[in-house]
């Protein structure tokens, strides 16, 4: 039987037990458990040592964290273990959606149970209605089974299935704001991370017979002996103490995949199967150091010698840009929107003290943050004509049909993979008009904008029953920050009373002088809340959102498969390549566009309610409306527009608009169903279309807001009647007039 | 921070076309920049000397629209199969009565011809028998730009950056057509720096005015 191999993964397992089971209440770790008192022996595997991952002091006589690996001593540890708990620390640390430099000290998470989705407050309140719970361990007698399992589990992949279903709804840390993120995607990050690290890392024996632990192909001076010394300081704000060359760094690497291709024939969208194949296959050729992949991104995690350009290679190779934003930076601080934070840093250095802190700081440690592009090979010239498809080598003539192209070797190969599908042509003979091109889209960089500047903010600062936040200062925060609204919210109520009172006829003498003294009373409560506000900053500044980006991701996967599930009987709407899931395309008609939105509308309210649904949101939905003939690279070109709302909807040549969530909502409860009415709509439209004046229609709306209050209701939603009538022409099929 | 002094053509038009190689035979799309070998290759055509400049169309100005019509085989007198190009003209919903552009010349490569240059009438990309691309120099003007960094908002010929007061830090390359300035007739593709690119360049063809910071 081959020797046991370390899993990372067990590390938590113990957060997977109720309090039923018997662990002292705040620990997840069976490190200091009572074998004896229940007859038990402690597993003999090596992942057990992972159980000591946060042995500190008071319990022993060191934090593992800071302590000589030569002086860990706890039962009969031996080097390699040594070893990977050292590795399985700093993996864990790297992997923690807040950095354990702020871990604050809570009494109790107030009953709050599963983890808290930022897009989903009430995803596991809907999981326990189904009958699921977090704890896979719920009793006393379940301790055999836990043990049992870090002695016999040969696998990571072995664990993440068996206990999925659990891990998936348990958080990364019960303690608020820290649970955010399930324990699934922490552990399935450790895992990765820790097997980067031991591949890249080894032990040497010093002279004097001690070990230290060195990254390979790096300097003797990075050899270290404390989990301290590999990371660095944690707080992004700290310089470096004198030289920090010993600090271990690595990288994290975000990938963003785009291709200059056009789509010319149909069969040319091909380009997105091999799109994914491609990163399928990076995926599978190195499975630790993907973090996570889209459809069209993914994130590294690499030590600071690997090499990059190797595994993007297939990528330039088949034709795609790979633009990547690559940041180095000592282990105590990488994370994944470190990069924002010191080019942000850099932008206000002139005009803040903290921010020119902070580039100081992140400079002394050798923190960089690099923008390439990956490109296909590019000679200095090429002859007449280039590819049509790629503009990128030179074509080669080809002739179908009487016209005649230039295409290359490489786009014609992916032209030949065949017709993604053979409806479209059927669609053509059958004499149908009209198609709708739709793409669904979670954008990447607006997902890490939206849980870092508005969800996790938004969070921490709507906690109930927060207590105290050991940070920088031992005061109550949080409960100070409400006292101070609930002073501003009393203000403002009397300084509008004394307004009534004025504008009632009251004496101005009197109130005008009060009112002038509660409104300085006011201006200085701002300047309290302010100030509070900057003291929670640190918190917030310290998220690490990777891990919530992938739980994301994964229920966005979910978000689509589910849409699709409800048109799967509908023979009109076709997915044209089984690979890519967010591309779709149906006969126009009315009814089915109304459906589309409709179910749009509704697995967003399942899996995102709480996620924004405008401008900001990171998902979207693009309709594309236009003649069968209709060429799908104008269409792809609309798709790939940056500026997109939750929901883009796009006639040719008729209109092109966008429309947050609550606008459709609002036009969706105000279509007009009488005949009457839709006269009446028919009747703006005209107007519309021959004056093209905004302003012309709001007067029409507003005169007739008696006879007909939908479309007067819509204006005061603030949804502008042209925007509105462009929404019911294509959900109600009016013609153009 | 090093400054560059450029000279600044201010341009208006009706309607442009500034078109991309055609696909499958039937469709020409349409470019929302200008890039460097068109509008060097419509100032040769005006006044016999390639200029280096670049340049770009005043967002919100324009907005794209199509047309078809039927290329004529004037021996067989008999109509090829119909063409659909993609074309600019001007966003009369907002308010612009004509397309605007600026383009950008290094002061030193329009010294020669600045007095030509204000006021001038020229053409510039397809379909200029049926209209199409008629510029007028409206003002004309030296500026001087802070040199940031930023990504690039023009295509321009790899080997004319420095002119233009530009680094390239990670580029994004493609190919631009020069025509040959002596017989045979004909030309060939350049590499040339598209959009997209992070460079450090006079702010006016950067995307953004706020600089980026990234490590070089």
């Amino acid at each position: 039987m081959a020797a046991q191999k370390f899993i990372p993964e067990l590390h938590d397992i113990g957060k997977l037990a109720s309090e039923a089971v018997g662990l002292p209440e705040g620990e997840h770790t069976f490190d200091s458990f009572d074998f004896a008192l229940h007859n038990l022996t402690p597993p003999a595997s090596p992942s057990w040592w992972g159980q000591f991952h946060h042995a500190k002091k008071p319990r022993y006589p060191y934090d593992i964290a800071k302590e000589d690996i030569n002086a860990w001593t706890f039962g009969n540890l031996n080097t390699s273990n040594k070893q990977d708990v050292f590795l399985l620390i700093l993996a864990d640390h790297l992997a923690s959606s807040t950095s354990r430099a702020i871990y604050g000290e809570f009494p109790g998470n107030a009953g709050q149970e599963g983890v808290v989705k930022l897009w989903n407050r009430n995803f596991y309140a809907a999981q326990v209605q189904q009958g699921k719970q977090w704890a896979a361990f719920q009793t006393p007698a379940d301790v055999t089974r836990i043990l049992a399992e870090i002695q016999n589990c040969l696998s990571s992949q072995e664990f993440l299935n068996k206990y999925s279903s659990y891990l998936l709804l348990t958080p990364e840390d019960k303690f608020i704001p820290r649970n955010v993120t399930s324990l699934f995607t922490h552990v399935e990050l450790v895992g990765k991370i820790y097997r980067i690290l031991k591949r890249t890392t080894h032990i040497t024996t010093q002279p004097d017979g001690t070990i230290a632990i060195k990254p390979d192909g790096e300097p003797d001076e990075k050899k270290v002996i404390t989990i301290a010394q590999a990371e660095g300081s944690r707080i992004t704000t700290e310089k470096a103490p004198g030289k920090s060359s010993q600090t271990w760094q690595a990288r994290l690497v975000k990938c963003q995949i785009t291709f200059p291709h056009a789509f010319v024939r149909l069969q040319d969208i091909n380009l997105l199967r091999k799109q994914i194949e491609l990163i399928a296959d990076t995926k599978r050729q190195c499975p630790d150091e993907v973090l996570f992949a889209a459809s069209d991104f993914f994130t590294l995690f690499l030590p600071v010698g690997a090499n990059l350009p190797k595994i993007i290679e297939p990528f330039s190779a088949s034709g795609f840009h790979v633009k990547i934003v690559e940041t180095t930076a000592d282990l105590g601080i990488l994370s994944s929107i470190l990069d924002r934070k010191t080019l942000n840093a850099r932008k206000d250095q002139q005009r803040s003290k903290e921010s020119q802190q902070r580039v100081e700081a992140l400079q002394s440690r050798g923190t960089h943050i690099r923008l390439k592009h990956f490109l296909p090979n590019t000679p200095e010239k090429l002859s007449y004509p280039l590819c049509d498809i790629c503009q990128q080598v030179e074509g080669k003539e080809r002739v179908k049909e009487n016209i005649r192209e230039w295409v290359c070797e490489k786009c014609q190969t992916i032209r030949n993979i065949g017709v993604p599908f053979e409806k479209y042509a059927v669609w053509e003979r059958e004499g149908v008009n009209k198609v709708c091109w739709f793409k669904l889209t979670l954008e990447q960089e607006k997902l890490e904008h939206w849980l870092t500047d508005y969800a996790f903010s938004g969070y921490v600062l709507g906690i109930p029953d927060a207590s105290r936040y050991k940070i920088n200062v031992l005061v109550p925060l949080r409960e100070e920050y409400r006292r101070l609204q609930a002073m501003r919210d009393t203000l403002d109520a009397e300084i509008n009373q004394l307004f009534e009172d004025m504008k009632n006829g009251g004496d101005s003498k009197i109130l005008g002088p009060q009112k002038g003294k509660k409104q300085q009373e006011r201006k200085a409560l701002d300047k309290e809340l302010q100030a509070c506000q900057a003291k929670l900053t640190p918190y917030e500044e310290e998220f690490r959102p990777l891990a919530l980006q992938i739980d994301f991701n994964n229920d966005y996967n979910a978000l689509v498969k589910a849409f699709w599930v409800a048109f799967q009987d509908t023979e009109d709407m076709q997915m044209p390549l089984k690979e890519y899931h967010e591309l779709g395309v149906f006969k126009y008609s009315p009814k089915l566009i109304r459906d589309v939105i409709e179910t749009y509308r509704k697995v967003c309210a399942e899996f995102f309610p709480d996620c924004a649904a405008d401008d900001q949101s990171p998902i979207s939905l693009s309709l594309s409306i236009a003649n069968i003939k209709y060429p799908i690279r104008d269409h792809w070109k609309y798709f790939e527009q940056t500026e997109k709302s939750w929901l883009n909807l796009r006639q040719h040549n008729v209109f092109e608009d966008a429309y947050t969530r609550q606008e459709v909502t609002t036009i969706l409860n105000n279509l007009p169903e009488t005949l009457r009415a839709q006269s009446y709509l028919h009747n703006l439209s005209a107007i519309q279309e021959k004056l093209q004046s905004d302003i012309l229609l709001q007067i029409e709306v507003f005169n007739n807001r008696t006879q007909y209050p939908q479309p007067y209701q819509v204006l005061q939603a603030g949804i502008s009647p042209s925007r509105f009538l462009n929404f019911y022409k294509t959900v109600k099929g009016m013609k153009r007039v | 921070m090093n400054d560059v002094t450029l000279y600044e053509l201010a341009l208006e038009m009706d309607a442009i076309i500034i078109g991309e190689q055609f696909k499958g035979g039937t469709f020409r799309p349409c470019l929302e920049t200008i890039p460097a070998s068109t509008i060097a290759g419509a100032l040769y055509h005006h006044f016999g000397v390639w200029l280096p400049a670049v340049g770009l169309f005043v967002k919100n100005t324009y907005i794209r629209q199509e047309l078809t019509y039927a290329v004529r085989d004037r021996r067989l007198n008999i109509s090829k199969v119909p063409i659909t190009t993609s074309y600019l003209t001007a966003n009369t919903a907002a308010g612009y009565g004509r397309i605007r552009a600026c383009i950008y010349l290094p002061r030193d490569a329009s010294q020669t011809l600045s007095a030509d240059l204000a006021q001038v009438k020229f053409h510039m990309g397809a379909l200029r028998h049926k209209g199409f691309g008629r510029c007028q120099v409206v003002a004309a003007q030296e500026r001087t730009f802070a040199v940031k960094q930023g990504m690039l908002n023009v295509r321009m010929f790899a080997e004319r950056l420095d002119q233009f007061g530009l680094t390239i830090l990670a580029p994004k390359y493609g190919y631009l057509f020069r025509l040959n300035t002596v017989p045979p007739l004909g030309g060939v593709y350049h590499k040339a720096l598209f959009e997209g690119s992070l460079v450090k360049a006079p702010t006016v063809l950067l995307q953004r005015e706020e600089e980026t910071y990234y490590d070089e």
